[in-house]
C-alpha cells in the first residue's frame, strides 16, 4: 500500500488501466468524495448523486487508460463525472424546458466580503435550490469555468439561452444568498 | 463587478468534499463486478450474434450449391450456330442444319448432371427436343461444353478427350463416363465416390484465456500487509512472535472470531480431452467425448483482526462432457473446415487448498461455440486446429477461473483418426 499512497497520478492511472484493485482504491480514496460533491452539485439529490458518482467511478476505471497527462488525474475524473451527470439527465428529461422571458428587474448582488461569510455548506444548499437547467448552467460556468459556446454545445441549446439563464440563476442565487445574510445578521 | 461573488461561491464548492458512508467501496465494488458481467454478456451475445450469422451465411451459400443433382437455376442456355454437315463420332450423330440449344451447369468439385438438349427443327417448324443427362466430373465439364459448342472441331476433340480419359481412368478425380449422350461407350466406368467416413476419434489438449478482461486479484482489505513475507502453506506472522501455546491458541481464536477474506490469483486452466465425431450426413456430425481440465490459483487469506496472510495452492479438477453439433462447410480430401455450436457439463471429481479438501455437489453447463480446421496428414489421420468461444452458464462454489471469467476462447489442438 505504502508505495501506492504516494504515486504519481499518471502512475496511479496506469496501475488502474491494468486492473491493479489497490490502485483503484487509492484513486476512490483520493477522489470519491469531490466526486460525490460535485454530483451533489449537480443534481441535489444525495442518492442520487452518489448513484451517479458509482457510475462515474465505474467508467473512470474502465477509461482511465485513456488519461492523458496533460492535465491532473482529478480533473479528468471531473470532466468524466460531469458528462456522465449531463447525459443522465438529458436521458431522464429532468432539464427543464426553457423559457426566454424578459428579464427580471435586477436584483441588487451581493458584496465578496458578504459572500464569503456565508459557510461552503449553505452555500452547496443555495446551488442545490436552483431549478436544474439553471444549476447546471451555473456549476458549469462559475464553478467549473466553462464558457457559454462550451455550455451550450454540452446541453444543446444557444449560447443566448445559457447565458439568459445564468443571469436568471445569479439574480435567484443573489436574493438567496442576501436573505441568509439579512437573517443571521452577517 | 457581477463576477466576484459568483467566483467566490466557484472557489468555495470548487474542492468541496462530501463524506461517504463506510460501506460504499464495497457498494461500487459490487456494482463493478456487475458491470463486467454485464459486458461480459453483450461480448458473448455479439459473438455469438456473429457467429450464427457466419455459420448461416457460411449453410446458405453451401445448402444452394448442386452437389449430385441439378439445380434449374444455374442452368445457362447457349445457341450453337447450325452447321452445313453432317458431323460423326462413332454413335454420336449430330445432323445439320439443326439449333442445338445447350444447358450448362455452373462446374462444381465432384460429378454435375449435364442435361443436354438437342433441339431439331422439323419441316413445319416444330421443335422436338430430346432430353438427356451426362454425369461427368466438375474438372472437365468446361472442356465438353467448349467441344459441343464448336461443333466444326467435335469429332477430333471428342476423340482427344476419350484418348485422355482412358489414360487416366486409374485416377481417383480422372473423368468418367457420360453414358447415353454421346454414346462414348469406350469410356471408363464411373468410379465409386471418395469413401465417406461414419466416424473419427480425436486426442486433443487445450487451454483457455479471458478475450477482453483480465484476470485479477479481489481486493485485499487495507489492512493486509503486503510486506510481510510471504509464508506459503501457513500464517504470514514468524513463529516466533507468534509465541507459543497459549499465545498461539488465543491467535487462532482470534482468527476465528474475527474472520477472514480471500482473494485468488488464477492461473490459466489446461485440458486434455478424447471425443469421438460421428457423422450423421456428409456435413453434420455429432461431437461428444471426456474433457479433464485443471484449475490452478493461488488463495491468499487474509485474518482481518490478525493482520496475516495465508497463501495457499487450490487445484480444481474437473471431468467434462461435450456435446457439440458439428457442421463441416469444406470437405477437401485433405482439409476439412467446419463450425460447431453445443454445450459442456462439468463435473468437480477433486478439489483441494492446501491440506484441505473442497466439495463441489453443483454440475456446471457452459455453452460454446467452435471454428476448426483440419488437415489431413493421411486419409485416416487428421491434424486439427480449433478455436473456441465458450460461456458459463453457473460458476459453482469453488472460485476457479471459470467463475472469474465465464468468457472465454479456448485454443484446441489435436489428432483425429477416421475410420
Amino acid at each position: 500500500m505504502a508505495e501506492i499512497i504516494n504515486i504519481e497520478d499518471i502512475e496511479l492511472a496506469k496501475l488502474c488501466a491494468r486492473g491493479d484493485e489497490k490502485a483503484r482504491h487509492e484513486l476512490y480514496t483520493k477522489y470519491a468524495a469531490y466526486l460525490y460533491a460535485l454530483c451533489i452539485r449537480y443534481v441535489s439529490d444525495k442518492d442520487l448523486a452518489r448513484d451517479l458518482m458509482h457510475d462515474a467511478m465505474i467508467k473512470i476505471f474502465d477509461t482511465v487508460g485513456k488519461y492523458k497527462p496533460t492535465g491532473s488525474l482529478k480533473s479528468w475524473c471531473a470532466r468524466v463525472t460531469i458528462n456522465m451527470v449531463i447525459d443522465h439527465l438529458r436521458k431522464s428529461k429532468r432539464m427543464e424546458t426553457v423559457s426566454l422571458e424578459p428579464t427580471q428587474e435586477k436584483i441588487p448582488e451581493p458584496h465578496e466580503e458578504e459572500v464569503a461569510k456565508v459557510p461552503k455548506t449553505e452555500l452547496m444548499r443555495m446551488v442545490g435550490r436552483l431549478p436544474e437547467t439553471k444549476r447546471v448552467i451555473f456549476n458549469l460556468f462559475c464553478v467549473e469555468g466553462y464558457s457559454h459556446k462550451d455550455i451550450a454545445e454540452m446541453l444543446n441549446i444557444k449560447e443566448k439561452t445559457s447565458s439568459s439563464l445564468l443571469f436568471k440563476a445569479r439574480a435567484q442565487l443573489a436574493e438567496n444568498v442576501r436573505d441568509y445574510i439579512r437573517r443571521n445578521g452577517l | 463587478m457581477m463576477e466576484d461573488w459568483t467566483d467566490i461561491i466557484g472557489e468555495e464548492l470548487e474542492n468541496i468534499e462530501e463524506p461517504l458512508p463506510a460501506d460504499d467501496w464495497s457498494v461500487l465494488q459490487q456494482k463493478y463486478a456487475a458491470a463486467q458481467k454485464r459486458k461480459k454478456a453483450a461480448a458473448f451475445a455479439w459473438a455469438g450474434g456473429i457467429t450464427s450469422v457466419a455459420a448461416a451465411v457460411a449453410l446458405v451459400l453451401l445448402l444452394v450449391r448442386p452437389d449430385s443433382t441439378v439445380v434449374e437455376n444455374d442452368l445457362v442456355a447457349e445457341t450453337v450456330p447450325p452447321t452445313e454437315e453432317v458431323v460423326s463420332v462413332d454413335s454420336c450423330v449430330l445432323e445439320s442444319p439443326i439449333d442445338t440449344v445447350l444447358y450448362v451447369t455452373t462446374p462444381v468439385q465432384k460429378k454435375v448432371s449435364v442435361p443436354v438438349d438437342v433441339v431439331k427443327k422439323t419441316a413445319d417448324d416444330v421443335l422436338v427436343a430430346e432430353n438427356q443427362t451426362e454425369e461427368v466430373p466438375s474438372e472437365n465439364t468446361e472442356e465438353v461444353f467448349d467441344v459441343i459448342r464448336d461443333t466444326t472441331s467435335l469429332k477430333d476433340k471428342l476423340l482427344a478427350d476419350a484418348s485422355t480419359t482412358n489414360k487416366n481412368d486409374s485416377n481417383e478425380d480422372a473423368y468418367t463416363q457420360p453414358t447415353g449422350t454421346f454414346g462414348f461407350d469406350e469410356f471408363p466406368e464411373d468410379e465409386p465416390r471418395r469413401k465417406r467416413r461414419h466416424m473419427s476419434i480425436s486426442v486433443s489438449a487445450s487451454t483457455s484465456d479471458s478475450p477482453i478482461f483480465k484476470s485479477y486479484d479481489e481486493f485485499e482489505p487495507p489492512m493486509a500487509d503486503e510486506n510481510q513475507p510471504p509464508y506459503i502453506g501457513d500464517v504470514t506472522t514468524p513463529e516466533d512472535s507468534l509465541g507459543t501455546g497459549q499465545q498461539q491458541t488465543t491467535m487462532a481464536k482470534m482468527k476465528a472470531k474475527s474472520g477472514y477474506a480471500d482473494s485468488y490469483n488464477h492461473e490459466i486452466p489446461v485440458s486434455f480431452g478424447v471425443s469421438a465425431r460421428v457423422h450423421l450426413t456428409d456435413r453434420l456430425s455429432i461431437n461428444t467425448g471426456l474433457n479433464y481440465t485443471r484449475y490452478k490459483s493461488l488463495r491468499t487469506r487474509t485474518f482481518l483482526a490478525a493482520y496475516e496472510h495465508q497463501k495457499d495452492w487450490q487445484y480444481v479438477h474437473y471431468l467434462g462432457v461435450p456435446v457439440r453439433l458439428d457442421f463441416i462447410a469444406v470437405n477437401k480430401k485433405h482439409f476439412n473446415m467446419y463450425f460447431g455450436a453445443g454445450f459442456q457439463m462439468d463435473k468437480c471429481v477433486y478439489a483441494k487448498v492446501g491440506d484441505e479438501r473442497l466439495h463441489e455437489k453443483q454440475v456446471l453447463f457452459g455453452v460454446n461455440g467452435a471454428m476448426g480446421l483440419q488437415v489431413n496428414i493421411v486419409p485416416m489421420v487428421g491434424l486439427y486446429f480449433e478455436p473456441e468461444v465458450s460461456y458459463a452458464l453457473n460458476e459453482g462454489s469453488i472460485e476457479t477461473f471459470r467463475s472469474k471469467e465465464p468468457f472465454v476462447i479456448t485454443v484446441r489442438g489435436g489428432l483425429r483418426f477416421n475410420f
